[in-house]
């Protein structure tokens, strides 16, 4: 998988890529982690390029959020394919985890 | 007619096991949604099976068998791992960022995911049967 970043008016962009399975997962969960840790206090997490979204997954995305929020920031979610947002429905994390449809409606959410 | 693969219980071969999944469901007709959710089925209930079923450290096999029937794609997971029913287990349901874990979600997509699930234990072998609706 790729765990990408970038900085930007102080909101830090992560950008998944891949299939978010355990092997996926173990190859990002550590940079996932440090990017959410230290960053913000706004996050974006793009998941237009996640193809699969496990439970695993998911997990680390919900640990993110509450990292984030530990520090008084907001973790929002986007870009998500069919499948990756219909996992995150079914476990119920869109209804706790701000989830949108682009980058700029979740920048528009987390700068307002 | 059906589809069986046999797999080592091991992390490693449950990309490979995902791919042969999603081929054969494809060469069966499923939509590519369809496709999908049995590809999320089959990974987290092998994974489950992987990281919890087996107490000791010799490598089991986990067979699979996919079949389309008339209204509906079915695949069919049997192991010889100790005893475990998915639909009796309690599944944590946080609806909030403060409640919500980092882990227990696995069954949850599986029973949200599938149309219908179900379980068997027969002749010390867990059996656990996932049926996905098509249009016929």
């Amino acid at each position: 998988m790729e765990c990408l970043h970038e900085d930007t008016d102080g909101v830090r962009i992560i950008r998944l890529a891949g299939r978010m399975d355990i092997e996926g997962n173990d190859e990002i969960a550590l940079r996932f982690n440090t990017l959410t840790g230290t960053g913000g206090p706004s996050i974006i997490v793009d998941l237009a390029g996640v193809e699969f979204l496990g439970s695993i997954g998911i997990g680390t995305l919900v640990t993110g959020a509450k990292t984030v929020k530990l520090h008084h920031g907001l973790l929002v979610l986007c870009g998500a394919r069919p499948n990756v947002l219909s996992a995150l429905q079914r476990t119920n994390v869109t209804d706790f985890i701000p989830t949108f449809g682009t980058v700029d409606e979740a920048r528009a959410r987390v700068t307002e | 007619m059906s589809h069986v693969r046999r797999v080592a219980s091991r992390i490693r071969e449950l990309r490979p096991l995902s791919a042969w999944v999603v081929e054969v469901a494809r060469a069966l007709g499923c939509p590519r949604e369809t496709c999908a959710d049995a590809d999320l089925c089959v990974t987290e209930s092998v994974a489950n099976i992987v990281r919890h079923g087996h107490r000791d450290d010799t490598t089991h096999e986990i067979g699979v068998e996919v079949l389309r029937e008339p209204g509906a794609l079915v695949i069919r997971i049997e192991d010889d791992a100790r005893q475990f029913d998915p639909l009796g287990a309690r599944v944590p349901q946080p609806t909030s960022l403060d409640e919500a874990g980092p882990t227990g979600r696995g069954l949850l997509l599986i029973r949200r995911t599938a149309d219908a699930v179900s379980y068997e234990r027969r002749n010390g072998l867990n059996q656990l049967t996932l049926r996905f609706a098509l249009a016929e």
